[in-house]
């Protein structure tokens, strides 16, 4: 990975960053979900499957470019479920949105066909101080789809106690129901804006996160709420979780992107037993 | 002749306005804090000052990007008599709305506003519509449309409705005396105007701007012990 990172000159940064774009179908063939390239340009890549659950689970691991994003940069995955195809996708590193002068694209085009299932769990965006970036996910539902999905983001880092105090960052997540539009929910943020502070915006915390479950079994969002109750009584967060339409959403603000994944996973095994009727499989790259 | 005409339209039309944004409209606004309850509950907001920053800042943020935005949008529609675009439009609002009671706010309110037009504007609806649910922004803008209310006035008037609410929900909330209400619904008029202006300046594929602490709050006021309000 040092090697191609290193290989990735100023020059090639400045002038028009990457184009990266990635399309993959998740076909079912003989009791088996299959990942197929469709279309692959630059280095946005996905490792080799991985079954730990059953051939018809395929674990899939995508990677953004080994150095990071940086200005210019437009990331274009495109994601097609076919019918009855199961994957998890994860990231096997968080992505990272370096400082820039000209804004980074990521987009993520998501379509879920009949009885398929996406369980979307990808690492946390770290967006470094003084960064532009854009990031799009467009999730076209089948109504009989089924749907796990989270956003982590980073406004800075934490570690090190660095603030988003200048750039820009747009974030959009929509999501259509037979073609019909059911949750838009989009985050415009300037850095060092009262937005970061503010009570109603970010409350001086690093890492913000939302998780969106397609509730088909109406679970009663009481189960999640007490499960997070029991589990996540932790004063260094703070979480809703709520319902509308055909979902369970949850939000939560915090200080690392840890915090917001172990709500989240504890949130995941619970629609998972009573979704899919499956245990919690963590993708086994995060044990690494 | 004719300018007598337009001023009279335009008199009417005002006295609509004041009309259609007047809490004595029956649609049970003042029932909902919109997360207001939750924030002064668990010490977010705390007096008068906090009160006036929750306020200006949902102002000039989600609310002038999406519903003053999805105002203008939905009030054009019907304006142009796309009924197919005030569905899609409509459609939009329940999209944008973050949580539990921030839908059945904008549902019930519909529902209140449905009935009342139907009773003292008969025909102001379209009949045989497959719309299953109307949001208040889709009747609150063909209300504004039929009764030839000009679209700033609604906007402007839209907006001062909603922050008079959310200062006499705080009033009892905080609380904070009559005084330092009517200072705050002062000091706030500039906010007002700035967000209807910047919300001309929208576009579309902006709209659903929303804020995670104002979305947290109304989620956890759900679950709030004792509550004063219905969101």
């Amino acid at each position: 990975m040092s090697t191609l990172s290193l290989a990735r000159t100023h020059a090639m940064e400045s002038k028009s960053g990457w184009r990266a774009s990635l399309q993959l179908n998740f076909i079912f063939k003989n009791h088996k979900t299959l990942p197929a390239y469709v279309k692959h340009i630059g280095p946005l890549r996905v490792q080799r499957p991985f079954y730990p659950e059953s051939s018809a689970v395929c674990h899939s691991y995508i990677l953004h470019p080994p150095g990071g994003v940086v200005g210019g940069d437009t990331l274009n995955l495109t994601i097609n479920l076919e019918q009855e195809a199961h994957a998890v996708i994860t990231t096997p590193g968080a992505t990272k949105v370096y400082r820039n002068t000209c804004c980074s694209k990521i987009q993520n085009h998501i379509s879920l066909a009949k009885h398929s299932v996406l369980e979307w769990m990808p690492q946390e965006t770290i967006l470094f101080n003084d960064s532009q970036s854009h990031m799009q996910t467009q999730l076209k539902l089948h109504a009989e789809s089924k749907l796990f999905y989270w956003e982590i983001v980073s406004f800075g880092l934490p570690a090190i106690k660095q603030r988003f105090t200048l750039g820009q960052f747009h974030q959009d997540l929509s999501i259509t129901i037979d073609e019909k539009v059911v949750l838009l929910e989009k985050t415009v943020i300037e850095g060092g804006s009262a937005q970061l502070t503010a009570k109603w915006g970010l409350q001086n915390r690093y890492v913000s996160g939302i998780l969106v479950m397609k509730n088909d079994h109406n679970i009663a969002v009481e189960n999640f709420r007490a499960a997070l109750n029991k589990n996540a009584r932790d004063e260094s967060v703070v979480f809703g979780i709520t319902e509308k339409s055909q979902f369970i959403i949850c939000r939560v603000l915090g200080d690392n992107a840890e915090d917001l994944r172990k709500i989240f996973i504890v949130l995941w095994s619970i629609w998972r037993e009573l979704t899919l009727n499956k245990k919690p499989v963590l993708p086994r790259i995060w044990n690494t | 002749m004719r300018i007598l005409i337009t001023k009279a339209v335009s008199t009417t039309s005002k006295l609509r306005l004041m009309q259609l944004v007047s809490p004595s409209l029956p649609v049970g606004s003042f029932a909902y804090s919109q997360g207001l309850e939750y924030a002064v509950d668990c010490g977010w907001i705390l007096n008068e000052k906090d009160v006036g920053e929750w306020i200006s800042g949902i102002l000039s943020s989600s609310f002038c990007t999406t519903d003053l935005t999805l105002l203008r949008k939905l009030y054009e529609a019907w304006q142009q008599q796309e009924l197919n675009q005030v569905i899609a439009w409509n459609d939009t609002v329940f999209a944008c709305r973050e949580t539990k009671e921030f839908t059945l706010q904008e549902q019930q309110t519909g529902y209140a506003l449905k009935k009342l037009l139907e009773q003292i504007e008969p025909g102001c609806l379209p009949d045989n519509c497959s719309v299953k649910e109307w949001s208040y922004l889709a009747l609150y803008a063909r209300a504004a449309q039929y009764w030839q209310i000009d679209l700033e006035g609604a906007l402007l008037g839209f907006s001062f409705a909603w922050v008079e609410n959310q200062i006499t929900s705080a009033i009892k909330l905080v609380p904070l005396g009559q005084v330092a209400g009517q200072r705050l619904l002062g000091g706030l008029q500039t906010t007002i105007a700035q967000a209807v202006q910047a919300s001309f300046n929208i576009l579309d594929d902006q709209i659903g701007v929303s804020l995670s602490g104002l979305s947290i709050a109304s989620a956890l006021h759900e679950t709030q012990y004792s509550r004063l309000f219905r969101s």
